[in-house]
């Protein structure tokens, strides 16, 4: 607060005393038409204008009251942020590119994985299995047909393209053994007796033309004095399977079915 | 009194017309604004001092104004436009703080 602070300027301190600022107050209230007071007056009368429109101004404006280097500033400010925001939505777009790739792929993966399981099933003999083919029906009185012609049958069928074959209630798979035993032939360690019961689902009219080659399977099992009825059928139903083995190693280890598959 | 009476005037003048500012004056029109304010406010303390002249007040004011849109143009070419309205925004605020003080003391006596 130094002693210059006052604009207003010295000129003398006429009157002292408590009450005497409020009495220079109202001496300088009263109107005096002086040059002096008439030009303190229109300034002030600027004062207040200028007060007002710059109060509108602030008001009204956003960017009207802003100078050119806040404008400049304001404009490169929004122009790093829209890069910024372009940089962020290139990065975004690729990464939903990527996503949906992999789920394409995944979806292919995991199309081609099921058809792949339902191959395997049939072929180890796990789920049961519908579709056209034939029924061939061995009536043997004589007991002439043994493991050798069964087998006979089983091979003849499966070279004509029997994808699923069952004798007598039990699926054929892989690792199916057929043996001769004292009460008979047994498959898979089952009796299997007369009439032999043998579906084959394939192409029904080339299993039965396999079947009735003339010296093939068929003769030879009438040569050992066994009827033979061989019956295409539309819609052949297996229902015999096969528990897996140890079906948590089959199923962790596809490979380890193909391998079986392909020892067969 | 003549004063008052042209400040109320003044803002009268101004919400009547509601002119628009100039492109060329908007930047220096606050500063000038608060510069002017300085000037009435060390003129109402020459008052309450007694020593108040009409013709140092209109030199005070005029020089204020001029002095200050001066200061804002030249920082502006300078490129140090905003820093430098910011500190004769300060300088210019700080009057009128301790006049504003030297005012309240006559006034009240506190």
């Amino acid at each position: 607060m130094s002693a210059d602070d006052g604009e207003g300027g010295a000129r003398a301190a006429p009157d002292r005393g408590p009450r005497a600022p409020l009495r220079r107050l109202r001496t300088a209230l009263r109107p005096r038409a002086t040059r002096g007071q008439l030009l303190a007056g229109l300034l002030c009368a600027a004062l207040g204008f200028a007060l007002v429109v710059q109060l509108r101004v602030t008001q009204e404006s956003g960017l009207d009251g802003l100078s050119e280097p806040e404008l400049v500033r304001s404009l490169d400010e929004l122009g790093d942020q829209v890069q910024s925001l372009e940089l962020e939505l290139s990065d975004l777009e690729q990464t939903r590119r990527t996503l949906e790739s992999e789920g394409d792929r995944r979806q292919a993966a995991l199309r081609s994985a099921q058809e792949r399981q339902e191959s395997l099933e049939l072929l180890a003999g796990t789920v049961p299995a519908v579709g056209p083919g034939v029924r061939v029906s061995v009536v043997d009185p004589a007991g002439g047909v043994g493991r050798i012609r069964l087998v006979g049958v089983i091979n003849e069928l499966r070279d004509a393209g029997a994808e699923v074959v069952s004798v007598g209630g039990v699926r054929l798979v892989a690792s199916t053994d057929v043996v001769d035993t004292a009460r008979g032939v047994e498959v898979d360690g089952r009796p299997v007796t007369s009439p032999f019961d043998v579906l084959a689902i394939g192409d029904p009219a080339r299993l039965s033309a396999t079947i009735g080659i003339p010296g093939g399977v068929l003769d030879s099992l009438e040569n050992e004095g066994a009827t033979v009825t061989v019956e295409p059928r539309e819609q052949l139903r297996i229902t015999a399977v096969v528990d897996p083995p140890g079906a948590g190693d089959l199923e962790a280890d596809p490979g380890a079915a193909q391998a079986e598959q392909d020892d067969g | 009194m003549i004063a008052v009476l042209g400040l109320v005037v003044g803002v009268v003048v101004g919400l009547v017309l509601q002119p628009t500012v100039p492109a060329v004056v908007q930047p220096y029109l606050p500063i000038a604004v608060v510069a002017a304010l300085d000037a009435v406010f060390g003129g109402l303390r020459a008052v309450l001092d007694g020593v108040f002249d009409d013709r140092v007040f209109v030199v005070s004011f005029l020089s204020n104004v001029v002095v200050a849109a001066l200061v804002v143009y030249l920082g502006d070419q300078l490129g140090v436009g905003a820093q430098l309205s910011t500190g004769v925004v300060v300088v210019l605020g700080i009057r009128i703080f301790s006049n504003a003080a030297a005012i309240r003391r006559h006034l009240f006596g506190a």
